[in-house]
């Protein structure tokens, strides 16, 4: 086992803490000025659309391009977890579709 | 005494507690909320409140007030209360998010193994790192042997979504003190949150159930993680089975199902559109920080001034809930 490894897991483990702990105590017993409150409730939207789109929509380098195989699958997701709210059968739809895209296309 | 008064509060006499329960034997009461009479906070002695089960309304009990309510509120569900809440929250997380939290570990063990983990490794990084999503991010720095503290910065910039759910949870834990505060704190993880908040919006709000919620979360994780990376090297190519689109499929579903308001939708294009800017002119996982961060700010100006999230409990009357979130 790398121990310069589990230092930097260590101290990952560290930030993540710190990310979760502060305002769980401060805020128990207070609150957020509410223009904090609002960039606070946008942030997961933006977290989430830009983690998950260059994903799906930039080469990923092999096969066929992802917008043309990731793209379609991505949009299926949504729309299967809008329709019935379920993570797991869109997400498994979306799995599918991408495997069969890139054995298709790829 | 009947089976559902609470535990450390005796009845006082004449309340509705000591009245016989008519009808059918009522399920011992687990939920306790309160309500003030007279408008008085729980400081001033003699201020009357009604301890109100929510389950049952007769065996509700007046007490006197002579210390703030926030601080008797765990006596007052009992420990019984507390484990009937923490297997509810298992038992919720088990019918709903732990089969994908477990796909997930699996696929993250052997991506794990095949970004050069060693076992004993995958498994000290779960421990220690406790966040899945920066767990998966990490991986391909980890392959292209990105420095440390380029993995640390990034895990504390994915992460950032962690004071989003810690500051709107915290108003449901007002009467807990800091040390078990410390302790949930490390319970907070995307499937928590988001099966305590729809929790929270229908039934008194106990703490256990996010504890109970999390527990299975983490065990999921773990099992799946370990499980991932045993079978590590068999999983052939990822790519050509789809397994790594399950990264993003996830958080376009969690997208899908938030996003309803015209702001959220702005938020969510103007971050695409970053995303993509950055991510082909720099490369690397600027744009993550970059979008995530920037176009965040839109919500200072679009986001209702009302619903930006629920932490709406004054902190002066820990007893009321929070309002839903949306």
């Amino acid at each position: 086992m790398r121990s310069g490894l589990l230092l930097t897991f260590a101290a990952m483990g560290a930030v993540t803490y710190l990310t979760r702990a502060p305002l769980l105590l401060a805020l128990a017993r207070r609150r957020l000025p509410s223009w904090v409150e609002r960039y606070f409730a946008a942030l997961p939207i933006a977290l989430l659309t830009a983690l998950a789109l260059p994903l799906v929509i930039l080469p990923t380098g092999g096969g066929a391009p992802a917008w043309m195989t990731d793209l379609p699958a991505a949009v299926t997701v949504a729309v299967l977890a809008r329709r019935t709210g379920h993570l797991l059968v869109a997400v498994a739809g979306g799995v599918v579709l991408a495997a069969t895209l890139r054995a298709l296309l790829g | 005494m009947s089976t559902h008064a609470p535990r450390g509060i005796p009845p006082a006499a004449g309340s509705a507690g000591a009245r016989a329960f008519p009808g059918p034997k009522p399920r011992q009461a687990l939920f306790w909320t309160r309500e003030s009479v007279g408008g008085g906070v729980a400081k001033r002695p003699g201020s009357r409140h009604i301890i109100r089960c929510a389950r049952c309304a007769p065996c509700s009990l007046a007490v006197d007030g002579r210390r703030p309510l926030s601080s008797d509120a765990p006596e007052i569900g009992g420990p019984a209360a507390t484990r009937v809440e923490a297997w509810a929250g298992a038992r919720d997380a088990l019918t709903t998010v732990v089969p994908s939290i477990v796909a997930y570990g699996v696929v993250w063990g052997g991506l794990a193994r095949q970004a050069g983990l060693s076992l004993g490794e995958l498994v000290a990084m779960c421990l220690l790192v406790t966040a899945g999503t920066a767990q998966f991010v990490a991986l391909p720095m980890l392959q292209s042997g990105a420095p440390a503290w380029l993995l640390v910065v990034t895990t504390y910039i994915v992460n950032l979504r962690h004071y989003l759910m810690a500051a709107s949870l915290a108003p449901y834990f007002a009467h807990l003190s800091r040390g078990r505060l410390a302790l949930l704190a490390h319970g907070i993880t995307d499937e928590s949150y988001a099966l305590t908040t729809a929790r929270f919006a229908r039934q008194p709000a106990h703490p256990a159930y996010f504890a109970g919620s999390a527990a299975a979360t983490y065990v999921a994780w773990y099992v799946g993680a370990a499980v991932g990376g045993v079978l590590g090297g068999r999983i052939p190519d990822p790519h050509r089975y789809g397994l790594d689109f399950v990264f993003p499929a996830v958080f376009i579903a969690i997208l899908a199902r938030t996003i309803q308001a015209r702001w959220q939708w702005a938020v969510a294009g103007v971050a695409a559109l970053v995303a993509l800017a950055v991510k082909g002119a720099v490369g690397g996982t600027w744009h993550i920080a970059v979008a995530g961060l920037g176009a965040s700010a839109l919500g200072i100006w679009l986001a209702p001034r009302t619903t930006a999230f629920g932490s709406a409990a004054p902190a002066a009357d820990p007893g009321n809930r929070p309002a839903p979130r949306r």
